[in-house]
C-alpha cells in the first residue's frame, strides 16, 4: 500500500527504539526533512497561537451541565 | 468529609476539558461535531472512570478516547471521506499557479489542509507538548510514524506558509509527492 511512504519511517523507529531517549532532542530537528530551526519555531508559533485561542475559548454550557449530572448520577463504590 | 474520588474526579475531568475541546475542535472542522465528540469523550471517560489508573495522565486518556473516537466515527464514514481526499489531493496538485494564492493562506487554513494524521500528530507534538512516546501510544503508532507525520506536517505548512523557501525547496517537493501518496 504505502510502501515508499514508510520508507525513513521504519529506519527511524528502529534509531529510536534503539537509543531510548536519545531520539528526543536536537537530532529531532535534524531529522525534520530539511527545515531550519527558524522556520520550525515560526510554525510552531503559529501553531500554539491558533491552539491558545481555542483553549481559552469559553466552554459551552453543555459541558459544565454534564459534568455536574455526571457528578450527581452515580458515586461509583455507592452499591455497596 | 473529605474529597472522594469521584469529586476528585470529576474536577480533573473539568480541569483538561479546555484542551480537550481544544484538541477536538482542531481535528475536526465542524465545530459542533467536534463538541459532540468531546461530549462523547466525558461520558465514556465517566463510564470507565474505574480503568483509569491515578497518578497518569488523564489528559492523554481523555485525548485517546477523543481521538479513538473520530476514528470509529471515519471508519464508518470512510467512502465519503476518501472522496473528500481524493478531491482535496486533486485540488492541491493542480494548483501549481495559485501558489501566490497560498502565500496568503494564514495558518488556520494551512492547517486545515493537513490530513488528519498529520494534524493530530502535529498538534500533539507541537501545541500539546507530549512527548513522540506518548503521541505514539495514543494514537497507537510507531514513534518514527509520529515524526514522519510530524515533518510532513511541517513541511507542507512551510510550504502552504511560504516559509523558508530557500532552504527546503528540493526537500519539499518530494515530501509532499510521499504524503499524496501515504
Amino acid at each position: 500500500m504505502s510502501v515508499s511512504a514508510g520508507r525513513n519511517e521504519e529506519t527511524m523507529n528502529k534509531k529510536n527504539l534503539g537509543s531510548g531517549e536519545r531520539g528526543v532532542g536536537p537530532s529531532d530537528h535534524e531529522s525534520n526533512g530539511g527545515f531550519s530551526r527558524d522556520s520550525q519555531d515560526a510554525i510552531g508559533k503559529q501553531l500554539r497561537r491558533m491552539y491558545g485561542r481555542l483553549v481559552t475559548e469559553p466552554l459551552p454550557e453543555r459541558f459544565t451541565k454534564l459534568l455536574d449530572e455526571l457528578g450527581k448520577s452515580e458515586k461509583p463504590e455507592s452499591k455497596s | 468529609m473529605t474529597e472522594s474520588p469521584t469529586d476528585d474526579f470529576q474536577q480533573q475531568l473539568t480541569a483538561v476539558l479546555p484542551n480537550l475541546r481544544a484538541f477536538a475542535r482542531s481535528l475536526c472542522n465542524n465545530a459542533h461535531q467536534a463538541d459532540d465528540h468531546v461530549q462523547e469523550t466525558l461520558v465514556k471517560a465517566w463510564k470507565y472512570r474505574a480503568s483509569f489508573q491515578a497518578g497518569t495522565n488523564l489528559k492523554a486518556w481523555l485525548f485517546t478516547i477523543l481521538r479513538n473516537g473520530f476514528v470509529s466515527e471515519k471508519r464508518k464514514l470512510r467512502h465519503e471521506i476518501e472522496d473528500v481526499d481524493g478531491i482535496m489531493a486533486a485540488r492541491l496538485s493542480v494548483n501549481g499557479e495559485q501558489q501566490g494564492h497560498m502565500e496568503m493562506m494564514d495558518f488556520a487554513r494551512a492547517f486545515e489542509q493537513l490530513p488528519a494524521d498529520q494534524r493530530e500528530a502535529l498538534l500533539l507534538i507541537g501545541a500539546e507538548g507530549f512527548s513522540y512516546d506518548d503521541a505514539a501510544l495514543m494514537c497507537g503508532c510507531a514513534v518514527g510514524t509520529i515524526k514522519s507525520r510530524v515533518n510532513r506536517a511541517r513541511g507542507k505548512l512551510a510550504e502552504l506558509l511560504s516559509i523558508d523557501n530557500t532552504v527546503t525547496m528540493d526537500k519539499r517537493s518530494s515530501d509532499v509527492d510521499t504524503a499524496s501518496l501515504g
